[in-house]
């Protein structure tokens, strides 16, 4: 247990910056996920994934509100990341979404088909 | 540059989210699978009937056996009777993929709600993406 041990990823156009909320692991992105997002990201959810094996986090939630697009090679880190938990006990995951970006519906839907009931959408 | 070009033609935001998605993965396939050469973009609206129509295509020079996974691929899917459980068996595949996402073009079929179309000529593979849109604004 105790405190973070995730550290913000900045770059020009994408960053993440994570927050404890009691049990809850929050991750707050910004900008475009785009090709020079790719490898960071994946490598910033395998970081992700072992602070929530560590601290035991009740939750994970992904607060997209200000991720103005995100591609599907980003998209594939959600979806390791999702297995990942899953294989680990199935951590619930919310994803906190703008309804001005249009894509993040669309997008989200296919995760929350990948993981039903555990996977949840959030306006 | 097309983002703002298609912002200003398209009055629905679900369209342009949806035009702005396959746009980028289709320029992120060229970048992936392009051998050299020229590669590029059009990006096209015209009305079938009444109805306002977006088109838009790729073209780039493709090395043998990528181009050959990449039409077996198009192929599958744009035979697939539901794009939707298409996407979602390529999702769950690309959880153990090491390498790239292989979800690009599943996700315009099946998220942005495109018709997929190709055709390869001497190396070099061209995609059409095309769909109708609820609200242009033409110019003039």
């Amino acid at each position: 247990m105790g405190g973070l041990t995730l550290g913000v990823l900045r770059q020009s156009s994408f960053g993440i910056e994570p927050a404890l909320d009691g049990a809850r692991l929050v991750l707050q992105f910004r900008g475009t996920g785009d090709l020079e997002a790719v490898e960071p990201l994946a490598e910033y959810l395998d970081r992700a994934f072992d602070e929530v094996q560590r601290l035991s986090s009740a939750e994970v939630r992904f607060d997209f509100r200000e991720l103005e697009f995100m591609n599907s090679s980003c998209f594939k880190a959600f979806v390791t990341f999702i297995e990942r938990t899953r294989q680990a006990g199935g951590v619930p995951i919310v994803f906190v979404t703008d309804p001005a970006h249009h894509w993040q519906r669309r997008s989200l839907e296919a995760l929350r088909r990948l993981a039903m009931g555990r996977v949840t959408i959030e306006t | 540059m097309v983002r703002q070009f298609c912002r200003e033609l398209i009055g629905d935001g679900d369209g342009l989210s949806r035009v702005n998605m396959a746009t980028h993965e289709l320029v992120e396939n060229v970048v992936k699978y392009s051998a050299g050469g020229m590669c590029e973009l059009r990006v096209e609206f015209r009305l079938d009937g009444p109805t306002p129509i977006v088109s838009i295509e790729t073209a780039n020079d493709v090395g043998g056996e990528a181009l050959e996974a990449l039409e077996r691929h198009l192929v599958a899917l744009q035979q697939a009777p539901d794009p939707v459980a298409f996407y979602d068996r390529t999702i769950r595949a690309s959880a153990s993929r090491r390498q790239g996402s292989g979800l690009g073009l599943a996700r315009i079929r099946a998220e942005g709600e495109m018709e997929l179309s190709h055709r390869v000529a001497g190396g070099r593979i061209t995609i059409r993406a095309e769909s109708a849109i609820r609200e242009v604004r033409w110019a003039g």
